[in-house]
């Protein structure tokens, strides 16, 4: 009953206040799709192209956490490969605080620290420090400051104890740490996480964001862009959050507005049993978009998915509807929005919309 | 250089983390070359008069031979191998996510195994020095930069090996190719004026003939400079036109796979 097209999806939210520390101006990607045997041979030198960043535009805030979260393929470690100078754009242009990830890249690698979404970019054979003595050697760090530099930020990351130890010997969290150890070593204005937790168990994964959030919130306070498919790790890290699918930044908010404006008409009503003939009447009427009966079932009272218009008002005009037409109102509260519904119901809006045009 | 050192310095840690596999590198080249003494010394005979422009020792010959085949394998495929290993795992990208230049990186990819190849093929000069090879010390000053340019003119072409890894992650049979070719037409174990003439006309495209005749007429025959200059410059040209092949090759195939997207796939 409820429609996902009607529930629109969210603009890019207006910037802060603060300075743009990374901007995303309609960059557009493709990838060459592999062809099978057959393919090849019978057009050996034909291409097909792939869009993987479809014309994305975003501005980012300085010292904000922004969520990049979408389904696999959805395009978001591109993004972040062209913020990290890894991948070229085939158009648009994007800018870390200004200098630009293709014609001043050399710059750009200055200013960020990407930490990978593979564990294995790292020396597995020798350890953390030595690990971290080579990175700080390669982004210029030398004597009593690069000594400093390991020595602060495996103190950041908890590693200080272990930084002796043979990164083979780590677990994947303290691997982990150790990229994102890395990354800090230049200091860097931008972080770039690209899916952190994917091969944490859900208690590591926990214990990681806590981690992150001290670490971001408290200690660096550098601007952070990070990739995830997990929707309670966006949630609960980011200022905002930007749903990507298909290449293209479908929503932008802050993870309670998102949450809040893709849900503002959907209520949960506890009614009593001979709600339904009333529901259907209130359709008709135009104050009810659609309704279903839930699972719950409390006493003499039933749970009901309710679609209205206009949100709290809406809402208001409901029970005063149900309560003209005799029908018993035990509650009515808006429906508590999960991740993983956000994800869906932007990605269903889409695609209505999609279906539309 | 500085970089570079560091590089280094983790590449052997690296690989002192691998104890067995150090000990058996060195004793290895102690073992394997008892063979080729055996068997150097029964075509002495020979193989005596064939080689006298190259001092005339078969086995001196021979060994020279096999120390340019180590420095050749190494400058040919510790960049592709550098490059190939750190591809899967994300590192050579991560590396590429500093403002460290890319002649740096790759310079300090392979640095290590340059010099710990350097270390066994000196390890093996001395060996063979034992065992009777009449070296000519004082050859040694321009022996080196010699053979430096041999491994110049196949770190280019291994230059292009990785480029070729990058584009297509195969390098198809281009190594065996290589190394094949330059054995059996660059004179590793015997001249150049013993194969067949048809055959020998490809042997001028080689840069181990040139690199090798030098290094032997200096170190195993005592020859003067004035006597291998040509063949000095022209593993100079060689060393050269395969850099700037290679660098060339190197910097095409890294643009194409920062356009693809595969600088970190497998």
């Amino acid at each position: 009953m409820i429609s996902a097209t009607e529930i629109s999806v969210v603009t890019p939210a207006p910037l802060t206040q603060r300075p743009t520390a990374i901007a995303c101006d309609g960059l557009v990607k493709s990838f060459p799709i592999r062809r099978g045997w057959r393919e090849a041979l019978r057009a050996p030198f034909a291409t097909r192209w792939q869009l993987v960043t479809d014309h994305l535009s975003c501005d980012i805030a300085q010292g904000e956490l922004f969520g990049l979260l979408g389904p696999n393929g959805a395009g978001k470690s591109t993004l972040m490969r062209m913020l990290a100078t890894a991948v070229l754009p085939d158009a648009g242009t994007a800018t870390i605080h200004g200098a630009d990830v293709v014609s001043d890249a050399r710059a750009v690698r200055d200013m960020i620290g990407n930490v990978a979404a593979n564990e294995r970019a790292v020396l597995w054979r020798i350890s953390a420090r030595d690990n971290l003595r080579y990175f700080a050697a390669l982004l210029g760090l030398r004597g009593a400051a690069r000594t400093r530099r390991i020595e602060e930020v495996l103190e950041l990351v908890e590693l200080a104890d272990t930084g002796e130890k043979m990164v083979g010997e780590f677990s994947s969290g303290m691997r982990q740490r150790l990229l994102i150890a890395r990354a800090l070593l230049g200091s860097p204005r931008v972080l770039l996480l690209d899916e952190p937790t994917r091969s944490l168990d859900p208690i590591s994964a926990r214990q990681f964001r806590r981690f992150i959030t001290r670490l971001i919130r408290e200690e660096t306070k550098c601007t952070v862009l990070l990739a995830t498919h997990s929707t309670d790790e966006a949630m609960e890290l980011c200022d905002r959050i930007g749903v990507l699918d298909r290449g293209r930044l479908l929503a932008v908010g802050k993870p309670t507005e998102l949450g809040a404006e893709l849900t503002r008409n959907s209520f949960r009503a506890w009614l009593g049993l001979d709600a339904e003939a009333a529901l259907d009447r209130l359709v008709a009427r135009g104050v009810v978009v659609g309704w279903s009966a839930g699972p719950g079932m409390e006493d003499l009272f039933r749970e009901f998915a309710v679609e209205v218009t206009d949100g709290h008002q809406g809402a208001a005009e409901l029970v005063r509807a149900l309560v003209g037409a005799g029908v018993d109102v035990a509650r009515v509260e808006r429906v508590p929005v999960s991740a993983a519904d956000i994800i869906e119901r932007v990605l269903a809006t889409s695609s209505g919309r999609d279906a539309d045009v | 250089m500085y970089k570079v050192a560091e590089m280094m310095r983790a590449s052997w840690r690296i690989a002192r983390s691998y104890k067995m596999n150090l000990v058996f590198s060195i004793l290895a080249l102690f073992f394997t070359t008892i063979p080729f003494y055996l068997v150097a010394h029964a075509m002495q005979p020979m193989m005596g008069k064939v080689v006298a422009n190259e001092g005339g020792d078969y086995f001196g010959f021979v060994l020279l031979g096999l120390i340019a085949i180590s420095l050749l394998s190494t400058a040919l495929t510790s960049v592709y191998q550098a490059v190939s290993g750190s591809i899967s795992s994300g590192w050579l990208e991560a590396q590429l996510g500093t403002s460290t230049s890319m002649p740096v990186l790759l310079l300090g990819m392979s640095a290590y195994e340059f010099l710990w190849t350097l270390l066994r093929v000196t390890v093996l000069l001395l060996y063979g020095w034992t065992l009777g090879v009449h070296v000519h010390w004082s050859g040694i000053a321009l022996g080196l930069p010699v053979l430096l340019l041999l491994c110049v003119a196949y770190y280019g072409l291994g230059l292009v090996l990785a480029a070729m890894y990058l584009a297509f992650r195969t390098i198809g049979p281009l190594q065996s190719v290589i190394v094949t070719g330059s054995v059996l037409l660059g004179g590793v174990y015997y001249p150049t004026t013993v194969i067949p003439s048809w055959i020998q006309s490809l042997s001028v495209v080689v840069p181990m003939t040139y690199g090798l005749r030098a290094t032997r007429r200096l170190l195993l025959d005592g020859a003067s400079w004035s006597a291998v200059q040509t063949d000095v410059g022209m593993i100079a040209a060689i060393a050269a036109l395969m850099m700037m092949l290679g660098v060339a090759a190197f910097q095409l195939s890294f643009d194409h796979a920062r356009r693809r997207g595969t600088l970190s796939l497998y």
